[in-house]
């Protein structure tokens, strides 16, 4: 038997890669997807783009607005079922248009303008937001050590904006962002100005991948990056969207009740889709992914909470009395998930010293609270 | 070659290949959708190239790999890499079947790529080193380790697998 492993082995891979694949749907997709990446096709309004964007002495010295005029807003488009799975594979908006709800407003806190120091200060809060938010076709907000960032889509490209106090802040964001190993060649760089400060454009030329963004310094003390535009104008277009007179929460439709010990909010992820969609169980959302770190020092845990997926999992545990399946990757650290819990499926993993215990002691806490499609009936505290 | 009349006569192709190197169906999909999406950023280098999909192929390994470092490598419990049973499974062919797939799916992820380009595409030991950026002796080297490790495992389990068919 072993004398035939080669025959045994072929017609196992046979049989495990054969099922049939919609070519067309995954040419539709991956070219949507690459158009999101290249933002090429931006359709910039020429008033706003006069008052914007100054690029000097590389070359792009003007734009022409393009068909669509950059607005993702349908007119008579027949009304779609939207399911859950294929999220970001159709990108007809919805014949009102795209609306994606703002975060709640954190009242009381200043913005990034009057109090730069408190950029990236406190994972629960964003200290600018970006116009135009709400006609995107999704939009996450996020936070983590020492940045904040918000990503949205337009149609056919997407952007994100982050603000730090410290620009290797922004390296490690940039990173983030890579699929591929990538050898941060130099990078060619453009003099632009964003609202008549100065800001520079960086390209690196990557061996399969450019990778380019802008930076500036919107006010003293903060550094801000555009990722996403491969073109000095686009990006500096983006630029001018962001605004750092307002705060806003960073919220889930969870709350954590108790944390281990020493342990402190470090980060929160949250996304939201322009339209409602239906989970594989039918219900509303307009969720789409939503995280919170938490942990001391290089220990952290994750809590991910997304609409349900209907995830292939086989129980081995309870959370709370929801069936859940626990793993450990090949660095030994856990991930327990909890499929449709209370209308959303969980998933926590740990880092560092936070093992099984430490996992429970956080999933044992979760509550799932709010309307999924409405960001202003979330937990005002995610931790506590 | 337009990226779209690409994807329609290589994107099966494609998919099939990222299924084998991931092990899951739907993580293979979204592998694929990525790196179109690159391709389709870069096709007109990508496709003035002599073998374009030398080159996608390429990346989807880089991809994969790059995943299971950032992702640290999420292992998957058996009930997700089993293939599904039906009824032509229930025979001693589909247990040996399944039971190299989940040898399979336990290789390191470069081990588990030279199978897939060796034994599912079958390529040659230069364009799988073309792909994998090595050199064919590289290939051969790690096919045979991991034929090994296959081999090994599978004589160890033997024993078990004949005793359920009885």
């Amino acid at each position: 038997m072993t004398d035939d492993i080669e025959q045994i082995l072929v017609t196992s891979l046979d049989r495990r890669a054969a099922s049939p694949v919609d070519t067309i749907q995954l040419a539709a997709t991956a070219a949507r997807r690459g158009r999101g990446l290249r933002h090429r096709r931006y359709a910039i309004a020429a008033a706003s783009l006069v008052a914007v964007a100054t690029v000097g002495a590389f070359g792009v010295t003007a734009l022409s607005p393009r068909a669509g005029g950059g607005q993702a807003v349908g007119s008579g488009t027949p009304e779609k079922t939207r399911t859950a799975e294929p999220e970001g594979n159709d990108p007809t908006p919805p014949p009102g248009g795209w609306n994606v709800p703002q975060l709640p407003a954190a009242s009381g806190v200043p913005g990034a303008a009057a109090a730069p120091n408190l950029v990236g200060a406190d994972p629960g809060t964003l200290h600018f937001t970006v116009d135009g938010l709400a006609s995107s076709e999704s939009v996450t907000w996020e936070t983590g050590p020492g940045v904040e960032s918000i990503s949205f889509d337009h149609g056919e490209w997407t952007a994100q904006i982050t603000l730090a106090r410290d620009p290797a802040r922004l390296d490690t964001v940039t990173r983030s962002h890579l699929v591929e190993e990538f050898s941060w060649p130099e990078p060619e760089t453009r003099n632009v100005t964003v609202g008549g400060v100065p800001a520079t454009f960086y390209v690196h030329d990557g061996a399969q991948f450019d990778v380019s963004y802008l930076r500036w310094q919107p006010v003293s003390g903060v550094w801000a990056q555009v990722w996403g535009p491969d073109n000095a104008a686009d990006a500096a277009e983006v630029a001018s969207r962001l605004r750092l007179d307002a705060a806003y929460r960073c919220v889930l439709p969870i709350r954590i009740a108790a944390l281990p010990s020493k342990a402190k909010l470090l980060g929160c992820k949250v996304g939201l889709t322009g339209d409602e969609v239906t989970d594989v169980k039918g219900a509303s959302t307009r969720l789409s992914e939503a995280i919170v770190t938490v942990g001391v020092n290089d220990n952290e845990a994750k809590v991910r909470v997304t609409r349900r997926l209907g995830l292939p999992t086989t129980p081995d545990m309870s959370l709370q009395g929801h069936p859940a399946n626990m793993t450990k990757n090949d660095r030994r650290e856990w991930l327990i998930v909890a499929p449709d819990f209370d209308g959303v499926d969980i998933e926590l993993s740990g880092r560092g010293a936070y093992d099984y215990p430490e996992l429970t002691v956080i999933g044992e806490g979760i509550t799932v609270d709010g309307d999924l499609r409405d960001p202003a009936t979330w937990p005002t505290k995610l931790v506590g | 070659m337009t990226f779209e009349e690409y994807v329609h006569a290589r994107g099966a192709a494609l998919v099939r290949f990222a299924r084998l190197l991931t092990g899951d169906d739907h993580r293979a999909d979204d592998l694929v959708q990525e790196v179109l999406a690159k391709a389709y950023v870069r096709w007109r280098r990508i496709s003035s190239a002599d073998r374009p999909d030398v080159y996608v192929r390429r990346m989807l390994v880089n991809g994969n790999t790059s995943w299971w470092r950032r992702r640290s490598n999420r292992e998957l419990s058996v009930a997700e890499v089993a293939d599904r049973p039906s009824g032509a499974d229930l025979g001693t062919n589909a247990s040996e079947r399944d039971f190299m797939w989940r040898l399979v799916t336990r290789l390191p992820p470069r081990q588990r790529a030279v199978l897939v380009l060796r034994y599912y595409e079958d390529l040659d030991d230069a364009t799988i080193a073309e792909i994998l950026d090595c050199s064919p002796v590289t290939v051969r080297t790690t096919a045979l380790r991991a034929l090994a490790i296959l081999r090994d495992r599978y004589r160890a389990f033997e024993p078990i697998m004949g005793g359920n068919r009885d």
